[in-house]
């Protein structure tokens, strides 16, 4: 046996060697395609902006109440690059603020919704034919009904309008899209032949649902992930649009272009700019999901 | 070709969803914090006033007694009244939805015509120019929501080009015409009023397109990939072989089977798109269920919020068997093997 045939007998055995190694290997085709490298930069931006947001905007004490009536309505120049709002904060820190809840939303909302439909998804998917499938994936049927933008709207309706209770309504029309997804996958991967074996050697059902069949369905877990990050905040967008989210003067996205939305025809800069805010957002988390999908597809594209 | 049972059982199916859908509304409506009544009076309403709209709603009574008497009421379609307006909900309702309905159908007409033939040009001409161009705004449509179209298009628009009207369902001071549907452009058209007509037109433009670029970029994106994954199929080559005219085997061979999943997500958008509305009908003034919806909801107007609930889940679920019979119709191995989409 020669040194490097040692060398790659123990790196195989080593668990976190392979690791780091399908890390590498997922890296390179990642940064093959240019637009997915763009899609992790403008992610890692906008995590960046929103953790140390007193740190990189210009007006930090613009965040929330401030007024200055001397300096409102100002058109975008070099001391305030997207201009200021009809009280005179800055609309660009204002914007980096917002990022920071919407952030928040997204994890919260995927922290919940993304493991119980996972679960729900696996169950309903493993007892197929049984009265379990039944009763989840009908469940999950009448939630599905409705887009996840009404049903959100409609829960936070009932609720008091803050940032608690718009997570809340999102994460409730969030989760069935996940059991609906991994519901799909956990049919097909339970007929392959890997699953049989594992059955036929007597493996635990847990066994083979958490080291079967969810390992399977990571790929397109994390890519949906990676891509919700982009809707959730469009969603909470859109609640705080209508006036059901985040309350002022606390910084929201879609406050912020409802409030530039009167001002309209000669401050057009108040709305535009939070506009171009959150399709920013969606448009880094979709090509880093797009990114994602293409790095971890087994097949060469 | 048997669509017939396959038509009930997708009924059957609906039903129970409709049923669920109920159960899930009620429970939102009943089960969140608070007093519906108190919230409905404020918290300045005598006490017995208050006592006296939680008999009138029911709210004294225990809550599957709750459910049975207001599903009773939602069959007879009596949606309560609006604690707001203090009118039934169903005339607030069919007094704002046509609007909305008018807006959403003209944004359907868009979505299916533009995204199916972009996408379908696109995949004719893969990777040339034109396909590039296609592939690039389609990226920027999918990932700018409509409200975001919606303040750029009005900017472009109403503002720097004075093209299109950004206000309102009509010029100020214009007469709406007789209700026979409530949608004014189908009105006019009936009365036989053209200039009538072409004023609601240009109205609905703006907020239309604004709805439609996201989903019509989405669809033109699928039905792009579902024909490239297509055409490259043995069977379409053969086809070319034996001189089968190129019309023939894209018209009708290649788009029947590619139309199968833009036509599954250009639903579930059309639907999303009542959401949407919420915010764009409130951008561009336009009086709709929408807007109405956004009022009800921040008045906490418990009845009315689950009046336009429900209605827009009558409208998705009808939409939604649509375009199970379609893709039935489509797709031969649904309809005779039954397999569920």
């Amino acid at each position: 046996m020669t040194t490097e045939e040692m060398l790659t007998s123990s790196a195989i055995e080593n668990p976190w060697f392979r690791m780091l190694d399908s890390l590498k290997r997922t890296w390179y085709k990642f940064s093959r395609n240019w637009l997915s490298v763009l899609g992790l930069v403008m992610v890692v931006t906008i995590v960046f902006l929103a953790v140390f947001a007193s740190y990189v905007t210009p007006y930090p004490q613009h965040a929330e109440k401030f007024v200055d009536f001397k300096n409102k309505n100002q058109p975008p120049s070099w001391q305030h690059l997207m201009g200021t709002d009809t009280i005179g904060r800055d609309i660009l820190s204002r914007i980096i603020f917002a990022f920071r809840n919407a952030l928040l939303m997204a994890i919260v909302v995927l922290a919940v919704s993304v493991p119980f439909g996972t679960l729900t998804g696996l169950t309903a998917g493993y007892y197929s034919g049984t009265w379990v499938e039944t009763v989840i994936m009908r469940v999950t049927d009448v939630f599905i009904s409705l887009p996840p933008i009404i049903l959100a709207l409609s829960i936070a309706a009932m609720l008091k309008p803050t940032l608690m209770n718009s997570m809340i309504a999102v994460t409730v029309s969030w989760w069935p899209w996940y059991t609906r997804m991994t519901y799909t996958l956990a049919l097909s991967i339970r007929n392959e032949y890997y699953v049989q074996a594992a059955e036929l050697t007597g493996a635990s059902k847990i066994y083979i649902l958490f080291r079967e069949i969810l390992p399977n369905c990571s790929s397109s877990l994390f890519t949906k992930m990676a891509l919700d990050v982009g809707w959730v905040t469009l969603v909470g967008a859109a609640l705080s649009f209508v006036g059901l989210g985040e309350q002022p003067p606390k910084p929201a996205l879609g406050t912020m272009i409802a409030e530039g939305v009167e001002r309209m025809p000669a401050q057009w800069w108040i709305a535009l700019f939070p506009a171009l805010a959150i399709m920013f957002v969606v448009l880094g988390f979709n090509l880093f999901g797009d990114g994602i999908r293409d790095a971890l597809s087994p097949e060469e594209a | 070709m048997r669509l017939g049972p396959f038509i009930l059982r997708r009924l059957a199916i609906s039903i129970f969803v409709l049923f669920g859908l109920s159960i899930l509304i009620f429970l939102i409506a009943r089960i969140v914090p608070g007093d519906p009544a108190r919230m409905a009076l404020g918290p300045r309403a005598p006490v017995d006033v208050v006592e006296r709209l939680r008999q009138q709603m029911h709210l004294d009574r225990p809550l599957l007694q709750q459910y049975g008497l207001w599903l009773w009421e939602v069959a007879h379609g009596n949606l309560g009244d609006s604690l707001v307006t203090r009118r039934p909900v169903r005339q607030d309702i069919r007094e704002f939805f046509p609007a909305t309905l008018e807006l959403v159908g003209l944004t359907a007409l868009f979505i299916i015509v533009a995204g199916i033939s972009l996408g379908v040009i696109s995949a004719r001409y893969s990777n040339t120019w034109f396909d590039n161009v296609v592939r690039l705004f389609s990226y920027l449509g999918i990932v700018t929501p409509a409200f975001a179209w919606a303040v750029i298009l009005m900017l472009l628009f109403g503002f720097v080009w004075h093209l299109f009207p950004t206000y309102g369902r009509l010029t100020a001071g214009v007469i709406p015409p007789s209700t026979i549907t409530g949608m004014y452009t189908i009105d006019s058209l009936l009365h036989g009023q053209l200039a009538l007509f072409w004023d609601a037109f240009v109205h609905l433009i703006l907020p239309a397109i604004a709805l439609a670029l996201p989903p019509m970029s989405q669809a033109a994106r699928i039905t792009r990939s579902s024909m490239a994954d297509n055409q490259n199929k043995d069977c379409f080559a053969s086809m070319i072989a034996y001189g089968v005219p190129n019309r023939v085997v894209v018209g009708k061979y290649l788009l029947k089977p590619s139309l199968i999943s833009p036509i599954t997500v250009m639903a579930l958008d059309i639907a999303a798109t009542f959401g949407y509305a919420f915010m764009v009908e409130k951008i561009f003034g336009f009086p709709g269920l929408a807007r109405y919806g956004i009022q009800v909801m921040l008045n906490k107007d418990v009845n009315a919020i689950v009046g336009v609930v429900m209605v827009l889940g009558v409208v998705f679920i009808t939409l939604n068997i649509v375009v199970d019979i379609i893709v039935a119709y489509l797709d031969p191995r649904i309809r005779l093997m039954g397999r569920s989409v």
